[in-house]
């Protein structure tokens, strides 16, 4: 099947008066229509960056410095504003973490629904009404809530409504960039529920970004692990949770303390993420890493699939080391 | 044996709004109490009446055994400081940028007598070491900036610990931190209670770490205790229903998201 996102040796650099900052190297990822993509990484990884840049939505000192970006074979990077303009949103949507920030706090919920279904070509003011209550009804909220404010709204509706929006145009792709983080479990996963309910009956696909790695497992078709800039591994959610191949990715799914088990069998990773002004060098991992040689400190693994399981990707040259497996 | 914090009745209003209703909480010698509840409970609001920072509009506390008047501002002393220390969640905010690591320490050693001039850098070295900054050496001249968000609340700690406390608060303490080393301060928090006998009121919307660190867990609603237990006990026989739903509601425990699929993954 083609990839209906396909990102290949992506390379994003911040440009700062004291040297480039390379937030993103070499990050190859595709997207099937329908799937769900977890993307999981703590704080300055990248993963916000990837979000911004498959939309083109970097903006400077952000700039691509490398790498091809093609949606549903089209060439993104290359698409001039009027083609982005047909993309974003229409088939490429996003919801934030931030509902109160992405909505506009002097308009009402309808008239900013109004507004994006107008500026895609539904002018007719039945259509945008009935188009407005269906997408309320789609995510839970009243029919009543479109003549509401965003501040008149909790913070789980008013992401309910970002949700909408996202949708509102039907697209084959909803990037989800922490959407939950700021909400309360319980509203968390009501939302969450539904989306994955939606999921199933309209078929988008969706890219989930979150730190939250428990919560992505319970999600996501397969998970990909960024660090400091990089994949460390995509993986079919089960093989990953079976056994990661990738030593950060395997304590990442230590690191969470849980509801079972034993009371502190959570274990932190030794050290701390690199800042991405002055990364190591090698595996940007080395450093935590008790797998660490020589080799590690000086070449930078190359992100391969793996040969025992073509369905997982990994970057580290001690993969499998930890399962007892050898590539 | 009286317990180390005792409060009864502990009641807050912002305006006609009620946020705290009657809340009874004790902090036994040496025990970690985790406070639970989600956004609006009302548990940070208890952090910061017993850290002082607020009034409360009705109740009483002891600490020690010795009443003191939650409702006053004028009645915290420099001793009730030295016994009751707060961390709060966010170490970038919490450290002053222009103060190196050391001065964040210094100044309570000194301001709490913990200290001689003389002492005080050796003093400030030995609590970097129990926060787990060693060699304490090369952090106790260097700016907050240039620690990642991990050090910098071991520094919080390291400070909070310096006039020696009984009762340590710890608002969301490592919810601001990245993923992988938040383990490590929830076990640096253990073994301090473990080593030294620092109780701790952990304030968490997160129930996994309250059931990691804390000898008994209270649940809030709505300004309101509306269950407390052994952390076991109300992790795996959770009695009142909104316990019940919070449990459900945490990743990977509860029954899992449905995802009504359709087809095979490609």
């Amino acid at each position: 099947m083609t990839p209906l996102l396909s990102v290949r040796d992506l390379v994003v650099e911040y440009i700062e008066p004291t040297g480039n900052v390379r937030v993103l190297d070499g990050v190859s990822l595709d997207i099937a229509p329908g799937e769900i993509i977890g993307l999981a990484g703590e704080s300055g990884s990248g993963k916000s960056t990837l979000a911004f840049a498959i939309t083109r939505l970097l903006r400077a000192p952000a700039v691509v410095r490398g790498g091809h970006i093609a949606w549903s074979g089209r060439d993104v990077l290359s698409m001039d504003e009027p083609a982005l303009r047909a993309m974003r949103w229409a088939e490429v949507s996003m919801v934030f973490q931030s509902a109160m920030d992405a909505l506009n706090p002097v308009l009402t919920i309808g008239a900013q629904l109004d507004d994006t279904l107008r500026a895609h070509g539904v002018t007719d003011r039945a259509a945008l009404d009935s188009r407005g209550r269906a997408l309320m009804a789609l995510v839970d909220l009243q029919p009543e809530h479109l003549g509401r404010y965003p501040h008149e709204l909790s913070g789980g509706m008013r992401q309910r409504a970002c949700i909408a929006f996202a949708l509102a145009l039907q697209p084959q792709l909803v990037i989800m960039d922490e959407p939950t983080t700021a909400l309360d479990v319980v509203v968390q996963r009501d939302i969450l529920q539904r989306v994955l309910e939606l999921q199933a009956r309209l078929g988008f696909a969706v890219l989930f970004i979150s730190h939250d790695l428990p919560l992505m497992l319970e999600l996501a078709d397969r998970v990909a692990v960024l660090y400091a800039g990089r994949l460390c591994e995509l993986s079919p959610t089960a093989a990953l949770q079976r056994g990661a191949l990738h030593p950060y990715a395997r304590g990442l799914l230590h690191a969470f303390p849980t509801l079972l088990g034993p009371r502190d069998a959570a274990r932190a990773i030794d050290g701390a993420p690199p800042s991405p002004r002055s990364p190591p060098p090698g595996c940007r991992f080395h450093p935590r890493c008790g797998l660490a040689d020589a080799r590690c400190g000086l070449e930078a693994p190359p992100w391969v699939t793996w040969p025992a399981d073509p369905t997982r990707q990994v970057a580290c040259h001690h993969a499998g080391a930890l399962e007892g497996g050898t590539p | 044996m009286t317990p180390l914090l005792e409060v009864r009745g502990l009641t807050k209003r912002f305006g006609a709004h009620v946020v705290l209703d009657g809340v009874d909480l004790d902090v036994g010698r040496g025990e970690i109490v985790a406070l639970v509840g989600e956004s609006g409970s009302g548990k940070s609001t208890i952090a910061r009446v017993l850290a002082r920072l607020e009034r409360a509009d009705a109740g009483r506390a002891a600490l020690d055994g010795a009443p003191f008047d939650l409702l006053k501002h004028a009645d915290v002393t420099r001793a009730y400081r030295a016994r009751v220390q707060m961390v709060f969640q966010d170490p970038f905010g919490s450290l002053n940028p222009v103060h190196t690591v050391g001065e964040h320490l210094t100044r309570p050693l000194r301001l709490h007598g913990r200290t001689t001039p003389q002492g005080e850098r050796s003093a400030a070295l030995a609590l970097l070491e129990s926060v787990g900054l060693a060699p304490a050496a090369e952090f106790i001249d260097v700016y907050p900036h240039a620690l990642s968000g991990g050090q910098r609340q071991r520094v919080a700690i390291a400070r909070a610990l310096a006039p020696q406390p009984a009762l340590l608060i710890a608002d969301e303490p490592t919810s601001m931190l990245d993923v992988s080393i938040r383990a490590g301060v929830l076990a640096l928090l253990r073994e301090l209670r473990d080593q030294h006998s620092v109780s701790m009121l952990l304030i968490t919307h997160d129930l996994a770490s309250a059931r990691a660190l804390a000898d008994r867990i209270l649940v809030l609603s709505a300004g309101r205790i509306v269950e407390s237990g052994p952390t076991e006990r109300v992790i795996s026989a959770p009695e009142h229903p909104y316990t019940q739903q919070l449990l459900a509601a945490v990743p990977g425990a509860g029954p899992l998201l449905r995802r009504p699929h359709t087809g095979a993954p490609p």
